[in-house]
């Protein structure tokens, strides 16, 4: 990196506040810092082998790989900076900017560990914790979206300068007044025949593009979405690669307005921006026309098939489903092994105090999500095999599985990202006060989480639209047909199965319970189904009948998601191979995450007696009686995921658990504390308190 | 903004459909019609200053904020209250904070002022109460510690008598000792009112509260011994400098133990003065306090700006054949936001009640008597538990339900939502919160046999649970078998907890240990009886209320709507113990989706009785007249990163790769820098 653009304004702070801190630092805590005893106790004491589990949870040669690449850049001095947490929504932008520069020219550097494609997303994981955004939609978006819909003239012209970041690019399709309703976009591209270009226009302050990621100061181009207007008729929307900025000054260009849509909960680094078109005109050639086109005289050309391209949304909702399972698993993390080192009251009068993890209401709190964090990474696995296969299917021209992943990979999308929303709060208040803080990570953990319950489908439209397709396999179900995979259930009578309170049943039993799980979905499954068709009975059109019954059906598809993610965590475990000490634990977690979802919704299983109320009270027993066993392990299970602290980015979360040092450290950055005492001190404050001063 | 857009004329048209009197509603709200006119006039006169205008708090840094905050906080107080005739025991003093949305010294005039007079002798508050109350001198209260909080006992800060000097000598023994988190301690007191550990002749005595100055009153520099800086960033709280204090050896005399409680006289003699349960009715005050501002206020404002948005927003279809529909009209978004604005009133109304039974309780406390103390201590450590739980998840919901918009700040909903986020761990952590609350309840359930319990515990005297008689929605409607259900199922579970407990203690556990095993079904223990009192003081509210039809029938409606989604929620509970049956939770399920609906026209007229102004909610989604994409484009234009078109600190990093781009896509003639 040249030396004129690598030093930065944040450098400049960085390398001042080093040399400038004070030492507020007390001697007595400045001796070089140990394990703390407390946490040190808790592993010593652990009866499955740390290691064992991160290798099944990563891979052998993935976890080898992810701790050279963690080296690599974690070690490397140009990376360094003060805590994002103390940076203005400005300074965050540009050192994420500068990270991302010179992370792209490193990565040459670092062949022997990149070799390809599978390499570079574990890189980019690893940058991630930087808050790694500049380029994050160039190339999850942008790139793909091009390669996937470019003519082999466009991939030709456009690829090799995106590769090489020659033009830096984002995907604007969500607008102002649209989002997850993809038709109503209003952004309209019309064509002209005489110079053949298409021109492009927001008609309304509503069609303004708004959200993207990197739209407002950093990308050169975007992939548009737009109404297609040709010969006087509208073909819906369609993608267009369109320069905005000018490649010399970086200006944007005529007919564009374009800039950053202000400050957000989280995603500080990202410029999301607004795009507004004014009689923009770019070249015919710029519509993406792998599927469809527009010849030079305006002649349009169908795709074969929509559903076509849907595929890219299904792939991110899967990633989502993975961040669901990474952001759980590290406010699981933070919050063990800070419980394990903060110690508060009395438990028994004269004795020392316990460490809060010790504590039943501390372990409720905390261990059913360590078991729903390993539970999504599971179902995380499963789902992405389905999304391989299906796509493999595709490939092959076979599409019949296309209905079955959109409606699954919506739920489960929807399903985890709610769970480890309202999970990471229950986290950090576990953390009390000092889980508000930004010092925990837990801020900007939830903040960078948060938007995946809204963004690439909203959520309760994604349940909705599960949903429909539950409806629609009941109603192919009673026609006959046979359902596939993951929804064949639907077509056992499992009403007869099982009815609560019969002798005999083995309440511990996972296989047992989670055929409840199953009944349980099929009755709300088939009962949502009931309700849309006595609406349609009643006289109302499909559309009524869903929108009256839309509480229901959001009901059923939880119920549907939560079905396949107990089975498929008891059943992955099944298959894996493992000492039998972490066999015998993983199976503990197994059955904390299976009884506490049966405790916490009990009201459905009782309702549609699959349990009786002194079943359902057993089981919530079974839950508690738990705790302690996975209380031996906790911090095993939790070090297992192998963040590292630069990753978790909180004092809470230390691997060592000095937790009080460094927080006391930490708050040496605080912009208010570079003097003493504070400018505005001068201007109001003194002049306050000095008018009556002789008083005292 | 000339014409009318699309947006405004859907929320004028709602505005048109509204069955009540919205103006009665907000008078309900405040309490009177008096009361709107004098908020309305505080609001207007605030509002309208020029000295206390600024630019989008959005917008502004963390330190600009601190200091636009202090420089507006300074100007009310010195000059416009003054000029007003405005003082903290005005009228007016209640409407301060909603119409200036943020000040500076909240914890100096709310625990600092205050604790002058309650835990010092009439000369020691003599002497600082009314410099502090001048802001002569700025105070917090320093309790919090690194390695404590809601433990009182565990603080390790130690001040030890020194007879020579007549002198206390205080520490920090440790860094867990170090104080942290106080609000305003960073940067701005330069007193604290420290709590620390007594010790006299190497004895300990508990803690104390001590008088100590902690900066230079000229140059405010810390003094010696004292070192004092600001915590960082948090989720929220921008313009507050909470703070970290860290003492060695630093000296103060005697008389700075402020001794209403206890003293020291100068040969080390230490007399205990009063009860210690004084203390806690500090902590209920400001639990109560804390309930209107930091609970229903911010619910109210997020209910306002989720109802108003969806109203305009427009996306997807319900007929395919003709426009798309507002979301409002979407039952499943119906179904996110009502039961918000229903939990929205009924704090309203329950927070009330509790204020109204503190001034009784104050009241009494002047003529020595204290009976109520565990009652209200107990009800006071609940109700803030669970309406500062209902009311953070019911705004993270609202915001959620706007969608992308909602995470903007832009919408004004991320400043509410951090906020609150607060409210769950500070003044209590809640599952301390609920497990003191279940401590009073397990006395109680002792006492019911002999059937002398009264006031909120009075219920618990009748140990028979009738079934419920619903039968039909219209049943379900009933405030009164609403009401039946919940007090049903508290005191089965009050009663289970307390035998669960009872066994463990028989099967030869240690009282402390048994409790601890039971903590699970304690804190359920808690949550049922708040939920009862929820449930019943806000429909005998509502009963009792001397109104309109129309708006009695509304708020009936939103009080069924509160019992009811509630039900929904966890209908477990009600059946294992046998309150309700399957088939009458299928009745209350459909009942709630009905009163969605019959709700859902006055959804806007709801919200807009509690009166927000623009300029008070913040908010491009929220705004009264419905301008929702114009206002969020005006507001995204005033970000510093849009200051200009090029943002060059970032563009240097970027144009060695892009000039090569225009090398290609515009030939190499250009190329040339």
């Amino acid at each position: 990196m040249s030396s004129q653009h690598s030093y930065t304004n944040v450098d400049k702070r960085l390398v001042k506040s080093y040399f400038d801190s004070k030492i507020y630092i007390m001697t007595e805590t400045a001796e070089i810092m140990k394990v703390n005893p407390d946490i040190q106790k808790e592993r010593d004491a652990a009866t499955i082998d740390m290691e064992e589990l991160a290798v099944i949870i990563y891979g052998k040669e993935q976890l080898s790989k992810k701790r050279k690449l963690e080296d690599a850049v974690f070690n490397d001095p140009d990376y360094k900076c003060v805590p994002s947490a103390f940076l203005s929504r400005e300074e965050e932008y540009e050192e994420g900017l500068r990270k991302s520069s010179l992370a792209v020219l490193k990565q040459s550097k670092l062949s022997d560990l990149i070799e390809d494609h599978k390499d570079i997303m574990a890189y980019n994981s690893v940058l991630a914790s930087f808050g790694y955004p500049s380029f994050g939609l160039h190339q999850t978006m942008f790139i793909p979206t091009l390669e996937r819909q470019c003519t082999s003239e466009q991939r030709e012209k456009f690829l090799p300068l995106c590769y090489d970041y020659r033009i830096i690019g984002t995907y604007a399709q969500t607008e102002l007044g649209h989002g997850t309703f993809l038709r109503g976009l209003e952004t309209t591209a019309h064509y002209d025949p005489n110079t053949q270009e298409f021109i492009l226009n927001s008609p309304t302050i509503s069609s303004i593009k708004w959200w993207p990621g990197a739209l407002g100061k950093t990308s050169t181009h975007a992939v548009v979405l737009a109404q297609l207007y040709t010969l006087g008729k509208c073909h819906g929307i369609h993608p267009f690669v369109v320069q905005l900025r000018s490649l010399d000054d970086h200006k944007p260009l005529r007919g564009i307005t374009v800039g950053d849509i202000g400050p957000k909960m989280g995603f500080g680094p990202n410029d999301n921006g607004y795009l507004k078109l004014h009689k923009h005109r770019i070249p015919r050639t710029n519509m993406l026309m792998k599927y469809s086109q527009v010849s030079p005289d305006g002649t349009y050309t169908k795709p074969p098939r929509s559903t076509l391209t849907y595929g890219t949304m299904t792939f991110v909702r899967v990633l989502i489903v993975h961040g669901s399972a990474i952001a759980l698993a590290k406010a699981s993390t933070i919050a063990i092994r800070y419980s394990a080192v903060r110690r508060q009251s009395e438990l028994r009068p004269g004795e020392p105090e316990p460490q809060i993890l010790s504590y039943p209401t501390q372990q409720h709190k905390l261990f059913p999500l360590l078991a729903t964090a390993y539970a999504f990474h599971f179902v995380q696995l499963a789902m992405m095999k389905i999304y391989t296969d299906v796509n493999d299917q595709i490939n092959n021209s076979n599409f019949s599985r296309i209905q079955e992943l959109h409606a699954l990979s919506s739920g489960l999308k929807a399903f985890t990202s709610w769970v480890t929303n309202a999970g990471l709060e229950v986290c950090r208040m576990s953390c009390g006060g000092h889980g508000y803080s930004q010092a925990s990570g837990f801020p900007r953990l939830y903040a960078d989480f948060t938007p995946s319950c809204t963004y690439e489908g909203e959520n309760t439209v994604l349940m909705l639209q599960s949903a429909r397709y539950l409806v629609k396999c009941v109603r192919d179900a009673r026609s006959g047909k046979t359902l596939p995979g993951t929804v064949s259930y639907l077509s056992e009578d499992v009403s007869a199965v099982h009815s609560g309170g019969s002798s005999g049943r083995d309440l511990s039993n996972l296989d047992f319970l989670i055929s409840l799980y199953k009944q349980r979905a099929s009755n709300q499954v088939h009962f949502a189904s009931d309700k849309v068709d006595r609406g349609i009975s009643a006289g109302m059109d499909l559309v009524g009948a869903l929108n009256s019954a839309s509480v229901h059906l959001v009901s059923a598809a939880k119920a549907h998601s939560h079905y396949f993610i107990a089975k498929t965590f008891v059943e992955s475990l099944k298959l894996l191979k493992a000492s039998s000490e972490l066999q015998n634990v993983l199976h503990q977690l197994a059955s904390v995450y299976v009884f506490e979802g049966i405790a916490q919704s009990s009201g459905d299983f009782i309702e549609d007696y699959i349990l009786s109320g002194s079943e359902a009270k057993t089981i919530r027993q079974l839950a508690v009686d738990l705790l302690p066993l996975i209380r031996v392990n906790a911090v095993s299970l939790v070090d297992a995921f192998s963040f590292r602290d630069e990753v978790l980015q909180s004092v809470l979360g230390r691997y060592d658990g000095n937790v009080y040092e460094n927080l006391f450290k930490w708050a040496q950055n605080s912009p208010l504390n570079k003097t003493d005492v504070h400018p505005s001190y001068h201007k109001y404050l003194g002049p306050l308190l000095k008018r009556n001063q002789s008083k005292l | 903004m000339a014409s009318m857009t699309t947006e405004m004329k859907l929320i004028d048209m709602e505005r048109k459909n509204i069955s009540f009197s919205v103006e009665e509603l907000t008078n309900i709200i405040d309490g009177s019609r008096e009361e709107t006119a004098i908020r309305r006039r505080v609001e207007h006169i605030i509002e309208n200053d020029p000295v206390l205008k600024h630019k989008s708090l959005l917008h502004m840094s963390r330190e600009e904020r601190f200091t636009e905050s202090i420089r507006r906080t300074v100007y009310f107080l010195k000059t416009l209250c003054p000029r007003m005739g405005w003082t903290s025991q005005s009228r007016e003093a209640r409407y301060f904070e909603r119409a200036l949305k943020e000040r500076s010294f909240v914890v100096h005039s709310g625990a600092f002022v205050p604790s002058m007079k309650s835990f010092g002798t009439k000369e020691q508050a003599e002497k600082w109460h009314k410099l502090a109350a001048n802001l002569n001198i700025i105070g917090t209260y320093a309790q919090t510690e690194l390695g404590h909080g809601t433990f009182l006992r565990g603080l390790e800060t130690v001040a030890t008598y020194d007879r020579a000097t007549q002198e206390f000598v205080i520490n920090c023994p440790r860094i867990s000792a170090m104080k942290w988190w106080p609000g305003e301690m960073g940067k701005s007191a330069n007193h604290v009112f420290l709590m620390a550990e007594l010790v006299i002749d190497g004895k300990k005595y508990g803690m104390h509260g001590f008088m100590v100055q902690i900066r230079d009153l000229t140059t405010h520099e810390p003094l010696p011994g004292v070192t004092v800086g600001d915590i960082g960033t948090k989720v929220s709280f921008e313009t507050v400098d909470n703070g970290f204090l860290y003492l060695r050896s630093v000296r103060v005399p005697r008389e700075n133990l402020l001794s209403k409680l206890a003293q020291v006289a100068p040969d080390g003699t230490y007399t205990k003065k009063a009860s210690d349960r004084l203390m806690y009715g500090s902590m209920v005050r400001l639990r109560v306090g804390l309930l209107g501002s930091e609970v229903v206020m911010p619910l109210s404002k997020a209910c306002t700006i989720a109802v108003r948005y969806s109203a305009v927003r427009r996306q997807g279809l319900l007929d395919p054949n003709k426009d798309e529909v507002p979301v409002l009209n979407y039952v499943s978004q119906q179904h996110k936001l009502l039961p918000q604005v229903a939990t929205a009133y009924v704090a309203n109304f329950a927070s009330k009640q509790l204020i109204k039974m503190y001034v009784i309780f104050l009241k009494k406390v002047d003529s020595g008597d204290i009976e109520q103390l565990p009652e209200l201590h107990a009800l006071s450590a609940g109700l803030k538990a669970m309406l500062t739980e209902q009311s953070t998840m019911g705004a993270e919901i609202l915001r959620r339900a706007c969608g992308g918009h909602g995470y903007s700040y832009g919408s004004g909903l991320p400043f509410i939502v951090n906020r609150m986020l607060a409210s769950c761990t500070y003044e209590g952590e809640n599952t301390v919160m609920y497990l003191q609350c279940a401590r009073y309840l397990m006395k109680c359930a002792d006492k019911a046999r002999d059937k002398k319990l009264t006031g909120t515990v009075a219920y618990l005297n009748d140990s028979s649970s009738g079934v419920c008689p619903a039968r039909t929605s219209d049943d379900f409607l009933s405030l009164n078998i609403l009401m039946k259900c919940y007090e049903n199922r508290a005191k089965c579970v009050i009663q289970q907890a307390a035998s669960k407990l009872q066994q463990k203690i028989r099967s030869g556990l240690p009282m402390h240990n048994a409790w601890n095993m039971v903590a699970p079904f304690l804190i359920r223990a808690a949550k049922e009886h708040i939920m009862q009192y929820l449930v019943e003081t806000s429909c005998k509210f509502v009963n009792d209320l001397t109104c309109s039809d129309p708006v009695k029938k509304i708020l009936t409606q939103l009080c069924a709507l509160y019992a009811l989604h509630h039900i929904n929620n966890s209908p477990g509970d009600f059946i294992t113990n046998g309150c309700l049956n399957s088939a009458q939770c299928d009745i209350a399920h459909d009942t709630e989706v009905y009163l969605l609906g019959i709700l859902r026209p006055d959804a806007v007229g709801i919200v807009d009785a509690f009166d927000f102004t623009d300029d008070i909610l913040q908010s491009c989604l929220g705004a009264y007249d419905g301008n929702v994409y114009e206002r969020l484009f005006e507001w995204a234009k005033e970000a510093p990163m849009n200051r200009t078109e090029v943002h060059q600190d970032s563009y240097q990093l970027l144009r060695p790769y892009l000039h090569k781009g225009r090398d290609v896509l515009e030939g190499a003639a250009k190329s040339k820098l």
